[in-house]
């Protein structure tokens, strides 16, 4: 009943959220105003004016701004984001056809670090080993290379010089593995790097030595005690990642070559298709409000002392 | 029968030696005591005997026979199948002693199932037979919880249910009722009792020989790691042979030692100037103040009258009320009702602003002083902050930080360390120093000694008597410790649930308790058992041969 009325209030304040992002958009647009005639048909092109007006018609622009504004926020809360200068089709169906592979890519790769971020932390948090000196420096190594080099390196001896994996995506698994390979190896490392210190912290606290003294082993005070309090960040991270993976593998796509939603933003960006930025802006807000509200609920799943207890 | 030999028990980290030259043995249905301040070896030893005294400690000795097992020739395999199933292990209840993410339930079923075959639908029945045999109320419910759900003493019983799950021979607990009030303590101890009555040995660990005395066949003495006595309890209190013991019974606050010093460094510190022509009149009163958090009365109908130079004790179990008192006191929250005056001035109705200017009059010294310090702010620093508060030039502050350092029973030299670099004693000094920056008139005292070894406690309060006396300061109390309450108090209110159940001087509240509550509170101190049991008197004061408590 609790969970129900938080839940609610949740999305009630995202909805809020969602609303000023796009109000926010819609300000700024209105300070950098693009002409659809000029993307449709090019800068130097010679449209006569009634085409012209008829054109910024179609698309409510001959509108008072207010008026604009209105329907603008009618159409979003129905879920329209509005038609593609360049394309001519709905945002909706751009973003929907172009989710599917970033959301493949974006998954995999948060999932792969978060396996690898688990292992390592399992098997060095609390000790002082050379594998955990090892990881360490990998980590670190990890976080401070850019995703582009990582991408451009793995390409360069997976690809070209092995010829393990396509050069160029096809859509085969293959494809896959090299551009999960590069997003998963950068997640990794912060997540690694923060798991393995709250596990570090969790072992020397009191509980871990009263595990001990009921004769559980090494392995079982990992798994079964330590590992829970090192969830929290990794929940934090890894949902946080993910929506900014959904929003933004742009330079990873560009390297491989793939589909997916950071080209879109990119060709989008490029030709000034003011509704596909718009509709690109808005659904990573919604993924971004959504996985904070999923984290909530999974904080709560893991730690009992964010239930609200009676 | 004969559980446990120790003998010639030897623990030292990285050459470091921590525990020299220890034996003791127990004998089904024994409890032997081992007693010392922190840093005394004491843990040390406990964590020995199980093999967890930690990866870089080395572990020696002539014997160490569990049984008919050699505790020296385990493998680490062969560890883990003593702990829990022959030794038990009782932690200090803190928070965190239990699994925060793990129900109380899971937390005794993993003991029990680590050790004993049981098949799954056998194993609930099981965990709530334990918590009913520890007096865990509706185990039912309670099997379900988490530790944040619990009280401090229910959560001290889990971790003694999950200790005996898997039914050891040898119990070890560490400073099992340290953090617990009075009565919740003697409910602890009263439970102990019991396992030992039904043949449990048992090894105690505590820093407070009071807490001990009523259930040791043997009490060991430990400091900086060796035995410096050993004997039964009649000896160690009617004939205690090492002046250290003898300055450990001295520490203890109770009604015989009031009026006198508790630690034996009759150190610079007794400049016993006469208290300066001493003002007469309220100095804090507060008239019917109500408090409510959520729905809970917290504070109920509290009237407090606090005289200038008086000390007055404000004694209570945790969660009776005594720290939102203290905060509506200090006007840090405001009360539903009531108000709170100070020289008769509406402190409680004033505006913030108006109240900075006050503010320095009335310093709150509490428990955790790392806790009220900036963990990077040196102790110079932390005096600094309040000098500058009550306008000193900047030029005079180190001279002044010297002169308080000084007064607090702290060198110079303490001005350049942080928080972490002192002890529990001298971090205490450090907060009290901060108090005295402000030249307060009011000092309120929230549980100031709680988390101090019994002898650190003695120095403390020694201190805070002296200062008293010095700076004709009045002081406000606050403490679940019956002991020190009527050791340091001149006038003595009682509170429960929040209402004062009784108030009146020390003598009538003590001698001649009126409230059920407070004859309860008194009914379940820990006394030593001889009636005067303070040998100090016997000694020269300034005797050459006395052994100083280290802080």
């Amino acid at each position: 009943m609790h969970i129900a009325r938080e839940l609610f209030i949740r999305i009630l304040a995202g909805a809020a959220v969602l609303w000023a992002a796009a109000s926010l958009a819609f300000a700024i647009l209105q300070l950098f105003p693009s002409d659809p005639v000029q993307v449709i048909y090019g800068a130097d092109s010679s449209v006569t004016p009634e085409l012209r007006n008829a054109i910024r018609a179609d698309f409510g622009l001959d509108q008072p701004v207010w008026v604009q504004y209105q329907r603008f926020v009618t159409r979003i809360a129905q879920g329209d984001l509005g038609i593609s200068y360049q394309q001519r089709r709905t945002v909706t169906s751009i973003i929907g056809s172009e989710l599917g592979s970033t959301l493949t890519l974006a998954s995999l790769a948060v999932l792969a670090a978060v396996i690898m971020a688990f292992l390592a932390s399992l098997l060095t948090a609390g000790r002082k080993t050379w594998l955990r000196r090892t990881l360490s420096s990998f980590e670190l190594l990890s976080v401070s290379t850019p995703v582009l080099w990582v991408g451009i390196l793995l390409l360069t001896f997976f690809s070209f010089q092995w010829q393990l994996f396509p050069v160029v995506a096809d859509s085969g698994w293959r494809s896959l593995v090299l551009p999960v390979a590069t997003l998963a190896i950068a997640v990794f490392g912060s997540l690694s790097q923060v798991m393995r210190e709250e596990m570090d912290r969790a072992l020397e606290q009191p509980f871990i030595l009263t595990a001990r003294t009921r004769g559980l082993s090494e392995w079982a005070i990992r798994w079964r005690h330590a590992l829970g309090h090192a969830l929290i960040p990794a929940i934090t991270i890894s949902t946080e990642t993910f929506g900014g993976l959904l929003a933004g593998s742009i330079v990873t796509e560009q390297v491989f070559g793939r589909p997916g939603l950071g080209r879109i933003t990119l060709e989008a960006i490029t030709n000034h298709d003011i509704p596909v930025v718009m509709g690109i802006v808005l659904f990573v807000a919604f993924v971004f409000v959504t996985l904070n509200i999923l984290a909530d609920l999974l904080y709560r799943l893991v730690d009992p002392r964010l239930r609200v207890s009676n | 029968m004969r559980l446990l030999t120790v003998e010639d028990l030897n623990v030292s980290f990285s050459g470091s030696p921590a525990v020299r030259g220890l034996s003791l043995s127990v004998d089904a249905g024994q409890c032997v005591a081992i007693v010392g301040e922190s840093g005394s070896g004491k843990s040390v030893t406990a964590r020995a005997l199980v093999g967890l005294a930690g990866d870089n400690a080395s572990v020696a000795a002539k014997s160490l026979q569990l049984g008919d097992k050699d505790l020296l020739r385990l493998s680490s395999s062969q560890w883990r199948n003593v702990r829990g199933r022959h030794i038990g292990f009782v932690l200090q209840d803190a928070l965190v002693s239990l699994d925060p993410l793990k129900t109380i339930g899971a937390e005794i079923a993993e003991a029990l199932t680590q050790h004993v075959d049981l098949p799954r639908t056998q194993v609930r029945q099981r965990v709530l037979d334990l918590l009913s045999s520890v007096g865990i109320p509706d185990p039912e419910e309670r099997i379900g919880q988490f530790a944040h759900q619990l009280s401090g003493g229910l959560r001290q019983r889990a971790l003694i249910a999950s200790a005996i799950a898997a039914n050891p021979a040898l119990l070890i607990a560490d400073e099992p009722t340290t953090a617990l009030d009075v009565i919740v303590q003697a409910q602890i101890l009263t439970l102990l009792r019991e396992m030992k009555e039904k043949g449990t040995g048992l090894i105690l660990i505590s820093h407070d020989l009071a807490v001990v005395s009523s259930l040791a066949d043997h009490i060991i003495v430990l400091k900086d790691g060796s035995v410096v006595e050993s004997g039964s309890p009649e000896q160690i209190f009617s004939n205690p042979q090492a002046p250290y013991t003898r300055a450990l019974l001295a520490a203890i606050p109770s009604a015989a030692t009031r009026g006198k010093r508790l630690g034996l460094n009759a150190d610079s510190l007794q400049r016993q100037t006469e208290p300066t022509n001493r003002k007469e009149g309220p100095a804090l009163q507060a008239r019917r103040l109500v408090k409510r958090l959520g729905s809970r009365l917290v504070v109920d109908d509290v009237s407090v009258n606090l005289q200038i130079g008086e000390t007055l004790g404000l004694v209570g179990a945790s969660g009776s009320g005594k720290t939102t008192l203290a905060r509506l006191l200090l006007a840090l929250q405001q009360p539903d009702s009531g108000e709170v005056l100070i020289k008769e001035a509406p402190w409680s109705r004033f505006t913030e602003k108006q109240r900075r200017s006050v503010r320095p009059r009335v310093q709150l010294v509490s428990q955790d002083p790392l806790g009220s310090f900036d963990p990077r702010y040196r102790v110079i620093d932390i005096l600094s902050e309040a000098l500058e508060i009550v306008g000193l030039p900047k030029r005079d502050w180190a001279a002044r930080a010297a002169e308080l350092m000084s007064s607090v029973g702290l060198s110079e030299a303490h001005l350049s360390r942080r928080p972490r670099q002192l002890s529990g004693g001298q971090r205490q000094r450090v907060a009290i120093a901060r108090a005295l920056a402000m030249k307060p008139d009011i000092l309120i005292c929230d549980e100031p000694v709680s988390a101090l070894d019994v002898s650190t406690q003695a120095q403390v309060l020694d201190l805070l008597d002296d200062l008293k006396n010095q700076f004709g300061l009045t002081v406000l109390f606050i403490s679940h410790d019956l002991g020190v309450v009527h050791h340091v108090s001149d006038r003595v209110m009682v509170m429960h649930a929040g209402k004062i159940v009784e108030e009146g001087s020390v003598e009538d509240v003590f001698l001649h308790p009126r409230s059920a509550y407070a004859k309860e509170l008194l009914a379940a101190l820990p006394r030593i058992p001889s009636s005067d049991h303070n040998p100090q008197t016997n000694e020269p004061r300034d005797g050459k041969d006395s052994i100083p408590l280290s802080a």
